[in-house]
């Protein structure tokens, strides 16, 4: 085939200054032919190279067309024979791949699984921390003093010049909205109508919330427009309409737009915050606000610390009932929002769970590279082959990393496929991470990344045998060196090493997980809820304005389930243990001091009489309610032991006095009972003061049901009672109380899950890898071990010689594994309960698991070491 | 510049696309450089269209970048390096081309022509 001149002649990458040249020459001879011409004919020299020129045209203008026209020409030459060359290089990657589709299908699966597992994680961790909260300026949101107590001190907030606008809101509310069948239950938050300001969100329709609605007679409440779509099929007229909420009659004022969900991805309803200042009570000591802001314009958030500090002597005086101490205050901060909304624990786990994907993806990549060094090393002959025809080693090079790009790609495609899939189980399993921020998903920012990774793990799984094969020498001598030493056996085990390191790290972090998990689902919350039915039941406000009707409602249900037989035991209570945040306050009380200038915080409960029984709660001392502790009777309270030691150490604390936050201590104890956990069975037990239900009506209470036997039998009962006593009463989590303890740690399960299968994945994955060394290097040695058998080696010997391999390399890559335990064990630390992250029984399993992994790895190729028949093995050579 | 519009003014003289043309047929019977066929150019249409002689090059660039003809350096008679053009399959291709439709084009301006002529009758 010819060639075209730009091929001989100096290649494809002539420089400018040859280009220049060739064109000189060119015209050059032109013009000496023509003036040659033109002497013969007698022209004189100088006259002839006048005419000559004159001729020619502009000599210049020709040299610079000419040049640009052959400079275009080899750029587009360039990117033809580039784009040929890659395309021939996916079609050898293809064809190549093709031939071993079990190696393709491995790798692809596998890359596939670590990339799609770190790209969910990564998806997860970008829409919690990374991406910004969906407001306009989001820097400048930030939370403040995150433990408000009072009505003072958000009016204090409220002047600090470094804030612009100040928020208060209270979340977690609960509204009865009516529903086709029965009541639905919809998330609500009170707020101050300045939340929609310090966020700058408007409303999609209508209005948001102003400050005269919270005096206003009219209620009136602002809906998402989830809600408003799924209730009300996105019925415009409902905007400036009456809907019916908790039984009263709400005017809608306006709808907000799509993913405005705050504080929660639950939050459906605003409603204006009640600050009412005859209700003082609920704004001392009670826990509940939460103060927001948005910066003022270039103040930065240390100066709103400042201005906090300098605010609390202030405070301090403005508690009508009692006096904190001089340490007020000192706690006073501002936090940016987002940190504040993605707390730590979330931060840590999903930094944690990245961590142990990141490894999982190292371990597939190694395994895929060391396949491919397997590969390589059958493939030097062809190398060697292709170099002696003139490929260069660039070239060859390129060809390996074309192939592992096809690979990785594909494992991108998959692995987009698998985080999508990841991301929706995962959404759901870790609390908070439920599209708090909106939703997690892969965008094209994610996509990016993942084409970024799937390139690092092409360079990752490639480079090497790529290098290696390369190296290939030019003669077609066979891949085997002089003494028999299989090529890229090296680099195969130290790649197997590191994989089993990396497994180490991982399975261990696993197994302390799971330890971790096991202590906790042992321990004994102080309360017996097995065969408790559980159901939480929201009586509408407006239906139930007076005590006496919410005492009625309770008084009548609880009789009605106490005569159905098989039913021991019932009882209600304002909120069950474990059961999500607990309800406290600061008491006031005959015995305590305060505590860091405050008063002391108890956990507080409204129980009806029958609640320490059906829950198996002992009473230590005293006695318990009982019917007579009613309104019109002398106030009294049981606490828990710890509140009892602590507040009176040393003594009886029967008939000492605790009070409200707002009151004086005028509430008598009259019993004692044994400690229960309240918020999460790995927590510290808090003080706990327990008040009778009749003489502290709660409307929403939890209804228990003890059962004779599955309490779930109950659970038509249970809705039947409270239909033929109201049926506008909403009933909803119907649950047992086991279950809502196994809820409270749910997430602990889910981590150890997840990274229990991480870990499994890999141990598998690590499996394979140490399988495919052994029985290369035994496939590799087939000469030298039929030499050794026909030595005299017993099978034993043989066999015990390749197992020996494996556990050399095994041992090699778990002393490596611990060293990198040890510095993984800070990023596990946080999550793990009454166990250490250096546990030693952890410590000895783990590695002797793996070392066990290596054996059984290679099993297989031991025995067909042993089973080799010396002559056959001697003779295929 | 009197040098700067060499390039173009010669389409004044001549009709857009014969130029090509001129150079295909130049290189239909054998290879040749540049001055060869700016000489055959000259004697073949008896110098009538006095094109300037550098406008040949960019012409056969272009050319050669089309694949019309390929370029291969070579000695020429007086023993000087000379690239050389030839005719490559494509070209040639072309050149049947370019002639069909230019005997067309002379055919449809001979007829116009002629039917002019009817004016008198």
């Amino acid at each position: 085939m010819r060639r075209s001149a730009r091929d001989r002649f100096g290649g494809l990458r002539r420089g400018e200054a040859e280009l220049e040249r060739e064109v000189d020459d060119e015209i050059t001879h032109h013009l000496e032919r023509r003036a040659a011409r033109l002497i013969a004919e007698g022209w004189s020299p100088a006259e002839a190279w006048a005419e000559a020129r004159r001729r020619f045209g502009g000599v210049e203008a020709v040299r610079r067309a000419c040049l640009d026209l052959q400079t275009r020409q080899d750029r587009r030459a360039i990117r033809r024979d580039l784009i040929g060359d890659l395309a021939r290089d996916l079609g050898l990657a293809g064809r190549r791949l093709r031939r071993e589709p079990g190696f393709a299908l491995a790798a692809v699966v596998t890359l596939g699984l670590g990339l799609g597992a770190l790209l969910a994680i990564a998806a997860l961790f970008d829409a919690v921390i990374v991406r910004p909260l969906p407001y306009p300026e989001p820097d400048r949101l930030v939370a403040v003093w995150p433990e408000a107590r009072s009505r003072a001190e958000l009016d204090g907030v409220e002047t600090l010049d470094s804030l612009e606008n100040v928020a208060a809101f209270q979340d977690g509310l609960h509204l009865a909205l009516p529903g086709p069948d029965a009541p639905l239950r919809v998330e609500a938050a009170a707020v101050t109508p300045s939340l929609f300001s310090v966020l700058a969100t408007a409303p999609r329709s209508g209005r948001v919330l102003a400050a005269e609605d919270a005096a206003a007679v009219v209620r009136r409440a602002v809906v998402s427009e989830r809600l408003w779509q799924r209730v009300w099929g996105a019925d415009p007229g409902v905007v400036g309409g009456t809907i019916e909420l908790d039984g009263r009659g709400w005017e809608v004022v306006g709808v907000m737009p799509a993913g405005f969900h705050f504080p929660h991805s639950g939050t459906e309803v605003w409603i204006p915050l009640d600050r009412d200042d005859a209700n003082l009570g609920a704004y001392w000591g009670s826990y509940d606000l939460r103060l927001i802001g948005r910066l003022a314009e270039g103040v930065g958030i240390e100066r709103v610390a400042s201005e906090l500090r300098a605010l609390a002597p202030r405070l301090r005086e403005a508690n009508p009932i009692w006096t904190p101490g001089e340490d007020y205050g000192r706690d006073a901060r501002a936090v940016p929002l987002q940190e504040q909304l993605a707390g730590a624990d979330l931060r840590r786990l999903l930094g944690l769970l990245l961590g142990a994907v990141a490894a999982l993806l190292l371990i597939v990549c190694v395994n895929v590279a060391s396949l491919q060094l397997a590969r390589a090393g059958a493939r030097r002959q062809e190398a060697a082959l292709r170099a002696s025809l003139g490929a260069g080693r660039i070239r060859l090079i390129r060809q390996h990393l074309v192939e592992s790009l096809v690979l990785a790609g594909g494992g991108a495609l998959l692995g987009a496929a698998v985080a999508q899939l990841l991301i929706t189980l995962l959404a759901d399993a870790i609390e908070g991470a439920d599209a708090r921020f909106g939703a997690v998903g892969l965008d094209a920012r994610l996509l990016l990344v993942a084409a970024v990774l799937a390139v690092a793990t092409a360079i990752g799984i490639g480079g090497w045998p790529a290098l290696h094969v390369s190296r290939a020498p030019a003669s077609l001598q066979t891949g085997r060196g002089a003494a028999g030493r299989p090529a890229g056996a090296g680099g195969r085990r130290v790649l197997v090493c590191g994989q089993i390191a990396l497994c180490v790290v991982l399975v261990t972090g696993a197994a302390l997980l799971l330890l971790s998990f096991w202590n906790l689902s042992r321990v004994d919350p102080g309360f017996d809820g097995r065969t408790v039915l559980s159901a939480q039941l929201d009586p509408p406000a407006a239906a139930y304005t007076e005590a006496a009707q919410t005492l009625d409602l309770y008084d009548r249900l609880l009789e009605r389930l106490a005569t159905t037989p098989g039913v021991p035991a019932v009882a209600a209570a304002s909120r069950l243990p474990l059961d999500g945040a607990q309800n406290r306050m600061a008491f006031p009380s005959s015995g305590n001091v305060l505590e860091d200038g405050l008063l002391p915080m108890a956990v507080r409960r409204v129980v009806t009489p029958g609640y320490f029984s059906t829950l198996g709660i002992p009473l230590l001392s005293g006695r318990s309610f009982d019917a007579g502790d009613d309104t019109g009777a002398p106030l009294v309270v049981i606490v828990n032991r710890r509140l009892a030691e602590t507040t009176w150490p040393g003594r009886s604390a029967i008939g000492e006095r605790v009070g409200m936050p707002w009151e004086r201590p005028v509430r008598e104890v009259v019993g004692v009972v044994e400690n229960t956990l309240q918020d999460g069975l790995d927590a510290e037990v808090e003080p706990e003061i327990y008040l009778p239900f009749a003489q502290a009506p709660t409307a929403r209470m939890r209804v228990l049901v003890r059962s004779a036997e599955d309490p779930h039998t109950l659970t038509a009962l249970l809705r039947s009672s409270v239909s033929a006593i109201d049926p506008r009463v909403p009933v909803s989590d119907v649950l047992t109380v086991r279950a809502i303890a196994a809820g409270s740690i749910s997430d602990a399960r889910h981590l150890a899950l997840i990274v229990a299968s991480l870990a499994t994945i890999a141990l598998l994955i690590a499996a394979v890898g140490v399988f495919g060394v052994i029985a290369y290097l035994v496939e590799e040695r087939r000469r030298e071990i039929g030499v050794r058998v026909a030595l005299g080696a017993s099978r034993a010997r043989v066999a015990g010689a390749v197992l020996g391999e494996a556990l050399s390399l095994g041992l090699a890559g778990v002393a490596l594994g611990l060293l990198g335990t040890a510095f993984a064990a800070r990023a596990v630390r946080a999550f793990l309960f009454q166990a250490s992250p250096l546990e030693p029984a952890v410590l000895l399993i783990v590695p002797s698991a793996l070392l066990g992994m290596c054996i059984l790895a290679s099993w297989l190729p031991a025995r067909r070491a042993a089973a080799l028949d010396p002559v056959e093995a001697l003779r295929a050579d | 510049m009197r040098q700067s519009d060499a390039a173009t003014c010669t389409d004044n003289q001549l009709l857009k696309g014969t130029l090509d043309l001129l150079i295909l047929q130049a290189l239909a019977g054998s290879p040749r450089h540049g001055y060869a066929i700016a000489e055959w150019i000259e004697s073949a249409t008896s110098d009538a269209f006095q094109i300037a002689e550098g406008t040949i090059y960019p012409a056969l660039h272009r050319l050669e970048g089309r694949g019309c003809i390929e370029a291969e350096w070579g000695v020429s008679e007086n023993n000087r390096r000379a690239k050389f053009y030839r005719l490559t399959r494509a070209g040639r291709r072309r050149l049947v081309a370019e002639r069909r439709r230019w005997d067309d084009y002379a055919a449809a301006m001979e007829r116009a022509l002629a039917s002019a002529g009817g004016r008198s009758t």
